[in-house]
């Protein structure tokens, strides 16, 4: 009887082990997107321009903030509902989610929480950086998918999104 | 006599009545002087004070002058952390495995009331008075063990012991949702927007009210502010009048094209 337990769990930790080394040699999934470390922590304005990967909304009074996935935060004036127009873009590498307070936009910033003074669209910019708020270590997969993905080089940078593709011998699953 | 004492009680019956009314509509109108975050959201402000969520805890940071934030606390929470929403002096957080509800009675730090397990889902949460809704969903991140595609309100009456109400089957994967009055207004994706009644969902019964589809809309999270519905999705920004629930009617919209 022992001989066959044994053997039953030998057989078992065989198999989740083969299933471990099991990798295709091809499969869709994703690969990160990077932003160059120099370039990660810089907020940028630029004019108002279109959504690429229109995310979360924040609204207050008759202003709405666009998060665009990864890339910035879109202002949107929205005083006459039949014809909101787009203002500016904030640049943000790698955010997320913002939120606005008394005029200063408060959004993610890879690792960091950063202030940004937008009451002036023609003077953006920062008042402040707390550094260190969101742990490097959840940027590393896709936090919208399962399946293979490219593994993060953090060489290469910071990951700012992600693109599915097929990958040739994908070595991270999650 | 009698006719007096009738006539009391029919006053007492429409005083009863015309309050009750009244706190109904009173309910939920959006007055947010913090301004609205949608329920996906992973960041959110409450007075002076913000909140933000990672994969594992909560951090406090302090925005009493926003241009200055300090950083005050973090506070260990669990697992696969998704969302956060704020409710009067509640935070309600929802991870992959059910809600978590924190005080704010010192909102400096926020402590654990009470919790509420369902199985493993992605789960968007908002709440009211009594009732917290979260929608259920098992594809993509959350495909897991059974296909799930459901609508969870739990009874939070009394906030240190939440119970599951009602389980609402959908016929298409839910997203991010908000609500009005009696009005359920829940994203499900390409298939669109979808308005459930609550109370009929409450009782078992049909809920859909009303739906806005079309060919490439699909919806993401929605937002009712300032009397609108506001709705995102891959496609863009869309807002609309909803003073018909049966005909919500849009009023503009910015698409990805433009």
């Amino acid at each position: 009887m022992k001989k066959l337990v044994f053997s039953t769990l030998l057989a078992l930790l065989l198999a989740s082990c083969s299933k471990m080394d099991d990798q295709p040699a091809n499969a869709v999934g994703y690969r990160p997107i990077y932003v160059a470390k120099d370039l990660a922590f810089k907020i940028t304005t630029e004019p108002a321009k279109s959504f690429a990967h229109p995310g979360k909304m924040f609204l207050y009074q008759n202003y709405i903030y666009i998060t665009d996935y990864g890339t910035g935060v879109h202002i949107i004036d929205n005083s006459d509902p039949a014809h909101p127009q787009k203002l500016a873009f904030v640049g943000i590498p790698g955010v997320r989610d913002a939120a606005v307070k008394n005029g200063i936009l408060l959004a993610d910033n890879f690792t960091d929480l950063v202030a940004i003074d937008i009451t002036d669209l023609s003077n953006v910019h920062i008042t402040k950086r707390v550094a260190e708020i969101y742990p490097v270590e959840n940027q590393m997969f896709p936090e919208f998918a399962t399946g293979y993905f490219e593994c993060v080089d953090t060489a290469k940078g910071y990951v700012a999104g992600w693109e599915k593709v097929n990958l040739s011998n994908p070595k991270c699953y999650r | 006599m009698k006719k007096i004492f009738f006539a009391l009680a029919i006053l007492l019956i429409a005083g009863i009545v015309s309050s009750c009314s009244k706190s109904d509509s009173e309910m939920d109108v959006p007055v947010s002087p913090d301004g609205k975050s949608g329920s996906t959201a992973r960041l959110v402000i409450k007075s002076d004070y913000l909140y933000a969520v990672d994969n594992t805890s909560l951090k406090v940071i302090n925005i009493a002058d926003p241009t200055n934030p300090t950083y005050v606390r973090t506070v260990d929470i669990g697992f696969g952390i998704e969302t956060i929403y704020t409710f009067k002096d509640y935070l309600f957080i929802g991870s992959s495995f059910g809600m978590y509800v924190y005080s704010l009675n010192d909102p400096s730090t926020p402590t654990r009331l009470s919790q509420f397990q369902h199985a493993t889902a992605c789960d968007p949460v908002i709440a009211n008075d009594t009732l917290a809704f979260f929608t259920l969903r098992n594809n993509e991140v959350c495909s897991r063990w059974v296909d799930t595609r459901e609508i969870d309100v739990v009874d939070i009456k009394s906030i240190t012991n939440p119970y599951l109400r009602m389980v609402y089957q959908t016929d298409d994967y839910p997203y991010g949702l908000d609500m009005y009055n009696n009005y359920l207004f829940v994203c499900h994706g390409d298939a669109g927007l979808v308005v459930y009644d609550i109370n009929k969902m409450l009782n078992g019964n049909n809920a859909k009210v009303s739906s806005i589809t079309g060919t490439d809309f699909n919806a993401y999270d929605a937002i009712i502010y300032q009397n609108r519905l506001f709705v995102v999705g891959e496609n863009g920004f869309y807002q609309y009048d909803f003073s018909n629930i049966q005909n919500i009617s849009l009023i503009s919209s910015i698409l990805k094209t433009q």
